[in-house]
């Protein structure tokens, strides 16, 4: 397993994750006015919804790294190893943004958490279609399009976009968890042709 | 020993809805050494994938004795038995020889310091003990292929699936390769894809030529040879009788 | 190879259906607001939307390079020169740009409605020179680190390169990145130095685009310390173009002809309000003769000037727009009245009394209706000024100038109370 774990370049993975949690620590709750399509022209957004990126690349990065060929026509459960890997991604970003919330008195940063969660889980999705670029471009693109659309003409953020919900909304949270889980669901398949499991 | 290794049971796969390139293959790859020839674009490497599970057949099935990666309680056990060398060697970044070689064998199920001392050996088997410790990603083209050979000796399969194994390699590595197929066990099957179709009769006992998704010859060596014209040079029957039964000549 | 092929192969196919919708969206909505056929201010809109453009841009081109990298075009021994091999990669992106900015600019056309002449020459060329910038830092860091990473991370970047500087406490910069302002007002011109700041910016990150993409081996370091030192040297530039500016760009006042109508009192318009002066003269002949019985007397000219334009004694600046009403037209020119007043917030926090009193007082001594001044200044604009309308006219005017002197001194004035609207 030491091997399975070297492959995978753990210090990328833990470089995504430090760049993350210093980010959302240096960041905190610091509010930004940025372009929006809805009414006013422009929203104010948290700078923090931006920074779930850095994890979602490192992991990104991290399950890319290996021997492709050799790991569909193993004999053991890399798809499992994976799996729990990123699951375990999942909870440091989750523990790093509460801690980052804590230390910067910024409530709203424990929300990065529940976004780094939604985000792979997207780019985790996307990536077992279209590949690990396409996944890092969607979620991404999916930030920039919050702050275009995901706001409604009263700084409301609407609920589909997720990541600017309060922290502590059960439909964000909800949807975040779902998406991680499908992400984690999908773990394992390969763009380059199918494979059994 | 079985007279056939890798099975395929009407099996058909294509790589986009509207495009098959396999189309209800119904063959089983003889035991023993066999070479797998076919024009580019014929399937070979498809083919391959699909007896290593690397991919999943549309409709049909893939067995090898009593066991098919189709079921779940098989699945392990067939991949254990069975050893795939693609054309593209993955370079695994920050892995040396010896690690990368050793990985594969912990895939397949090795423990981890069985693995580390079969790789040793592997790559011994094919002269790169020298380089063991320096990164995959180091090596020249000729190098990652032995590396990849290695990796599927390794953990000691049933049958031996080589895509294109000697391509970069230079004459002497070449031999050095045929010793090593030379040196396996008897049970072992080994069914190796190549453009090199010089001393065929020396080097393996059977002879399969794929052309369009479709199994135009299967047969022992002398069999093959037989397709050669009668004024073909003696160094060329090989590739006179590849040209005979792929220009159109229906296997038997 | 065919720019057919070029573009079909690239990444530019998906990247440019969402970025076209979004810039229809924006210029649309934006050139319903421009002063009809004022190109320059419209300008503007296609310059805003490089907040979207540019980073689509960049990343396409990241891609591209990752495109090359993973091909080994370097490896390949191309007979070609190397900015062939480039240029033919960042074609297609260079085409999306391209047509983002056409379709941006015909999209505000057909919003204005009209126009009276060309599109701002300058701006043109910021734009140009500012998404050749961005297209090459996407280049080079497509080439440079991992495809996975490139495109999402100048994607991002980039975004917040153009969307973020408004909302630094460092006003300048702002006006580096060649996302204009829109809004410009029709007196106004387009400050040169706010697009040649950003363009000169640009041309330094493009410059050591161009030197890192050409160069390869060890070289590639050699000029990659010499685009830092570009980049350094166009920065240095544009910032010292735009040191001391605020929020906003200086306003520079129009120089061309007005159009102007009618004498004593001339009354002169930019040449896209002309359509508005039949209003205005009719307007100044019911409300200047009252104003002057009131013991206002009536100016020589009244002007539609530039708030960087200083008027003289003898003329009165006046607010135009193209919707004017007759109603509106009579309220601007009483309220014209009113001379600049100098900008006492700006040095104190105490209160400095307010205008308002004085421009409704204006209003009425010039026969608005009391509808208008309702609609213009809240239902307690007229209570508030019952007690000084109700005194003798010289008592009013006599309250008017005293008022006026206090404004003008920065005095607190508790004459003049604030009028809640």
């Amino acid at each position: 397993m030491t091997l399975w774990l070297k492959a995978r370049r753990p210090a990328v993975l833990a470089a995504g994750i430090l760049v993350f949690a210093a980010l959302s620590t240096a960041v905190g709750g610091r509010l930004v006015g940025l372009p929006s399509l809805s009414g006013t022209g422009t929203t104010t957004v948290p700078l923090l919804l931006f920074v779930p990126l850095a994890v979602c690349a490192g992991l990104l990065l991290c399950l890319d790294s290996g021997a492709q060929a050799a790991e569909i026509t193993g004999a053991r459960h890399i798809a499992t190893y994976d799996r729990c890997l990123t699951a375990l991604t999942g909870a440091t970003a989750v523990g790093s943004a509460a801690l980052a919330a804590v230390l910067r008195d910024a409530p709203v940063a424990v929300a990065a958490g529940r976004n780094a969660l939604f985000l792979m889980g997207l780019a985790l999705c996307v990536r077992a279609a279209w590949g690990s670029g396409v996944g890092m471009l969607v979620a991404a693109g999916w930030v920039v399009m919050v702050t275009l659309v995901g706001y409604d003409a009263y700084r409301t953020p609407r609920v589909w976009a997720v990541l600017g919900l309060a922290p502590g909304d059960v439909a964000g949270i909800a949807l975040a968890g779902c998406c991680f889980a499908a992400g984690l669901g999908v773990l394992g398949r390969s763009t380059a042709g199918r494979r059994l499991r | 020993m079985s007279a056939e290794s890798v099975c395929f049971e009407g099996c058909s796969f294509g790589y986009r809805r509207n495009r098959t390139v396999i189309e209800a293959l119904d063959f089983g790859f003889p035991a023993g050494r066999s070479v797998f020839l076919g024009p580019n674009g014929a399937g070979k490497s498809t083919v391959l994938g699909l007896a290593a599970s690397a991919l999943q057949p549309r409709s049909g099935s893939v067995r090898l004795g009593e066991l098919s990666p189709r079921r779940g309680r098989d699945l392990k056990a067939y991949r254990q038995k069975v050893a795939w060398m693609p054309q593209q060697i993955d370079c695994v970044p920050g892995l040396t020889a010896r690690e990368q070689v050793a990985y594969v064998g912990w895939l397949k199920g090795m423990s981890r310091a069985e693995a580390w001392s079969r790789a040793v050996d592997a790559l011994r088997r094919v002269e790169l003990e020298d380089h063991q410790d320096r990164k995959v990603s180091e090596l020249s083209g000729g190098q990652k292929r032995r590396v990849g050979v290695a990796q599927s000796l390794v953990h000691g399969a049933e049958v031996l699936l080589l895509d294109e194994p000697t391509a970069g390699m230079d004459p002497r590595q070449r031999r050095v390769f045929h010793e090593v197929l030379g040196a396996l066990p008897e049970e072992v099957s080994v069914v190796l894809s190549t453009h090199d179709v010089a001393d065929l009769d020396e080097i393996y006992d059977n002879v399969v030529v794929l052309n369009a998704g479709t199994i135009r010859f299967s047969g022992p060596v002398k069999q093959f040879l037989a397709h050669a014209s009668a004024d073909a040079a003696p160094g060329r029957r090989a590739e006179s009788a590849y040209d005979s039964i792929v220009g159109g000549v229906p296997a038997c | 190879m065919l720019i057919r092929t070029m573009v079909r192969t690239s990444s530019v196919p998906w990247a440019a259906g969402p970025l076209f919708l979004l810039v229809w969206y924006m210029s649309d909505d934006l050139g319903r607001r421009v002063v009809p056929a004022y190109w320059e201010s419209a300008s503007s809109i296609p310059a805003y939307c490089l907040f979207a453009i540019a980073p689509v841009c960049a990343a396409c081109a990241a891609w591209e390079a990752g495109r090359l990298k993973r091909g080994g075009v370097a490896q390949l021994g191309a007979a070609r020169a190397q900015v062939m091999v480039v240029a033919q990669a960042l074609a297609p992106v260079a085409l999306l740009g391209l047509a983002a900015v056409t379709g941006s600019f015909l999209t505000v056309r057909v919003s204005m409605g009209s126009a009276l002449d060309w599109p701002s020459v300058s701006v043109i060329g910021m734009i140009t020179v500012v998404l050749a910038a961005h297209m090459l830092l996407g280049f080079v860091v497509g080439y440079a680190l991992p495809r996975l990473l490139a495109p999402a991370l100048i994607l991002v970047l980039d975004y917040l390169w153009m969307t973020l500087p408004p909302t630094f406490d460092t006003m300048w910069v702002r006006h580096l990145t060649g996302h204009l302002e829109t809004g410009l007002p029709v007196t106004d011109r387009i400050n040169p130095d706010s697009v040649i700041a950003p363009a000169v910016v640009a041309a330094g990150i493009a410059a050591a685009g161009l030197l890192v993409a050409l160069t390869s081996g060890r070289r590639r370091m050699a000029a990659a310390l010499a685009g830092v030192l570009g980049i350094g040297l166009g920065g240095l530039a544009g910032q010292h173009l735009v040191a001391d500016w605020g929020p906003s760009a200086p306003a520079l006042a129009r120089t061309d002809q007005p159009a102007c109508a009618g004498k004593k009192p001339e009354i002169c318009v930019p040449r896209e309000l002309a359509s508005v002066l039949p209003e205005l003269e009719g307007a100044s002949a019911a409300v200047l003769p009252r104003l002057a019985d009131a013991g206002i007397p009536a100016p020589q000219r009244l002007s539609t000037a530039s708030t960087a334009t200083r008027v003289g004694p003898e003329t009165w600046r006046v607010y135009a727009s193209p919707y004017l009403t007759e109603d509106d037209a009579r309220a601007e020119i009483a309220e014209a009245a009113l001379p600049d007043l100098p900008d006492c917030l700006a040095h104190t926090d105490a209160y400095v009394g307010d205008p308002l009193p004085l421009r409704v007082w204006l209003l009425l001594a010039g026969g608005v209706p009391d509808d208008v001044v309702t609609e213009h200044y809240g239902p307690d604009a007229l209570p508030a000024m019952a007690g000084v309308r109700a005194q003798s006219e010289e008592k009013q005017l006599d309250w008017f100038r005293r008022n006026l002197n206090l404004l003008k001194q920065c005095e607190p004035s508790p004459e003049t109370q604030a009028i809640v609207r």
